[in-house]
């Protein structure tokens, strides 16, 4: 068998850095910053040589034995968690060093998720999808619980494990039905076949959609979301909310675009309902919230009920959408999260919302980093926010969905509500308590600084990277939806 | 197949009833052999051996899935002292 290792780089960078890190970590004399330096290296040379092989147009070619397929689709959302991989690195330097030394599992366990996270991304066949999920959350439940002696962060990994685990079965058992009903686990000979009438792949389908639901938070299957963003170490939460979500939209768009196209008819009333109901709970829920983190949790199921809209949709301008929409919404969350870590009273870390009354004037910088991940996440222009928003809810009106936008648009108007809340207390109100701010980490402004910049700029100039985005998606990704 | 149902339902009703955090995982290692099985038979029914394949696999994932499951379990307890999923409650909202 021909192996094409060109096409592998991706993958292989990401694999030698891990091998790195891990030689890098049992050598006791060197500083355990440099671990993070390699990872964030070793990420930015993947970027690199990923956008390099999209510029190049690559064509969809198909490796080991058609389990992988590296092709535009993949190769962007692999950039997607490289971008969040190295913010999250950025925090982490300025959150861990105050925290603990065991740095060196951490950055490993990171870059193996970010591999799953990869092979999710450019998976050709369900058992792959299987492994890649399995490859990714395996190392999120350790990094939930990665402060072992705190019991708020070992509840944490201890709920996302147990559910977790139980969705992963669900997933498998819908493989294992569609297997039985098709014949095959290859996502392309599923989608050149024709089962509208069989049961088996019915079910399984459905299974599949319980699978994926339960690891990109969709209402009724987000329970574990607050509690395991709540207790996990902060930059561990940026890093749940953020690459792992993309990663599981990714495998669920292609399979069910590509593969159960021609099942159209029977998912997508459900997905719509999921929708609808992801948007409508996750912002109600928010509103309700003390505490930041958990805010931002409710706030991220409520986003995952946004790129939801645009799978309803059905359509490749739907996937492209959905696509860019991942992308800004991974900057703007692990920006948001990296600005409440350098919050603290003396009780601890703080994330109650009313603690931050005043900090406006107190830290003015920190305030303006805050209010545009805030006001990007509300979607207002001239944010990223808004610009993302706005392509999801224009595939799914092309589409026909007119109902689910509308429904869609007044989540929108609820969750300005909480999150101007945020940007209100940071001004508006009197200080009520002391709180103590750390002193900036020149790491951690630098991530803010970026995730900023990128915000704005993709708020700006979507074109630039949407266009690409497009393109790819055409060259990529089949769409056998009949309208 | 018949069997792998039941025993799919087994494990998810186990995972929803019982309280324990070891019972739960070890309903939920239930749950994979039942996908398992199910590969097996169809495996079999289909005389396509991939089905077989893949159980190696998932055989694989389970064993990873126990080691990471039982130490998180063991963390949970030191801090807790229990493994009782009503009682491990100190965030609400």
């Amino acid at each position: 068998m021909e192996i094409n290792w060109q096409l592998l780089m991706p993958y292989l960078v990401i694999i030698v850095t891990f091998i790195l890190v891990l030689i890098y970590d049992m050598i006791d004399s060197l500083s355990k910053r440099g671990l993070a330096w390699l990872t964030i290296l070793g990420s930015l040379v993947a970027s690199i040589v990923s956008v390099n092989m999209l510029t190049a147009g690559l064509v969809s070619t198909t490796e080991f034995s058609g389990m992988l397929r590296i092709d535009q689709y993949s190769l962007f959302f692999n950039l997607i968690f490289f971008v969040s991989l190295i913010l999250v690195s950025l925090i982490s330097l300025s959150y861990l060093g105050r925290q603990d030394l065991r740095q060196g599992q951490y950055y490993l366990l990171m870059l193996l998720s970010t591999f799953g996270m990869m092979l999710m991304a450019g998976a050709n066949d369900l058992v792959m999808v299987f492994l890649g999920l399995e490859l990714m959350s395996l190392p999120l439940y350790v990094l939930a619980g990665y402060f072992r002696t705190n019991s708020y962060s070992s509840e944490a990994g201890m709920k996302y494990l147990l559910l977790g685990a139980f969705s992963s079965c669900f997933f498998l058992y819908g493989i294992a039905l569609i297997y039985g009903g098709t014949g095959t686990t290859d996502l392309a000979k599923i989608a050149s076949g024709q089962f509208s009438n069989n049961m088996l792949v019915i079910v399984g389908m459905f299974l599949l959609i319980v699978g994926f639901g339960f690891k990109v938070g969709l209402v009724p299957f987000h329970q574990w979301a607050p509690d395991v963003y709540d207790g996990s170490p902060t930059s561990v939460t940026a890093f749940i909310a953020a690459g792992p979500k993309a990663a599981g939209f990714s495998a669920f768009f292609r399979v069910f675009i590509e593969s159960f196209g021609s099942l159209e008819n029977d998912w997508i009333l459900a997905i719509t309902i999921l929708a609808a109901l992801t948007m409508t709970v996750g912002n109600l829920a928010a509103v309700a919230q003390r505490n930041i983190k958990r805010m931002l949790a409710y706030s991220s199921i409520a986003h995952a009920g946004y790129v939801l809209v645009a799978l309803a949709a059905g359509s490749q301008n739907g996937v492209s959408s959905a696509t860019f929409y991942l992308l800004v919404y991974c900057i703007m969350n692990v920006g948001a999260f990296g600005a409440i870590i350098l919050t603290k009273t003396d009780d601890g870390d703080t994330f109650e919302i009313a603690d931050y009354a005043g900090l406006g004037f107190q830290k003015p910088v920190l305030a303006i980093f805050l209010s545009v991940m805030m006001f990007s996440l509300a979607g207002f222009p001239p944010t990223a926010g808004f610009i993302s928003k706005f392509y999801v809810f224009r595939s799914a009106v092309e589409s026909g969905r007119i109902w689910l936008v509308v429904i869609a648009a007044i989540n929108t108007a609820i969750s300005a509500y909480y999150y101007l809340r945020v940007v209100v207390t940071l001004y508006m109100k009197e200080r009520r308590v002391e709180l103590k701010v750390l002193p900036y980490s020149g790491y951690l402004v630098v991530a803010l600084i970026l995730a900023t910049a990128g915000v704005l700029l993709l708020g700006i100039l979507p074109s630039q990277i949407l266009n690409p985005v497009q393109e790819a998606i055409k060259n990529s990704v089949m769409v056998s939806v009949i309208k | 197949m018949v069997l792998s149902v039941l025993l799919f339902t087994i494990g998810v009703i186990g995972v929803l009833v019982r309280r324990n955090a070891i019972i739960i995982f070890m309903c939920i290692e239930i749950m994979l052999n039942a996908a398992n099985l199910l590969f097996v038979a169809f495996s079999r029914e289909l005389g396509d051996s991939s089905g077989q394949v893949i159980v190696f696999f998932v055989m694989t994932v389970a064993a990873a899935e126990v080691a990471i499951g039982l130490a998180i379990i063991v963390s949970v307890f030191k801090n807790h002292d229990t493994v009782n999923v009503d009682e491990i409650k100190s965030m609400k909202g």
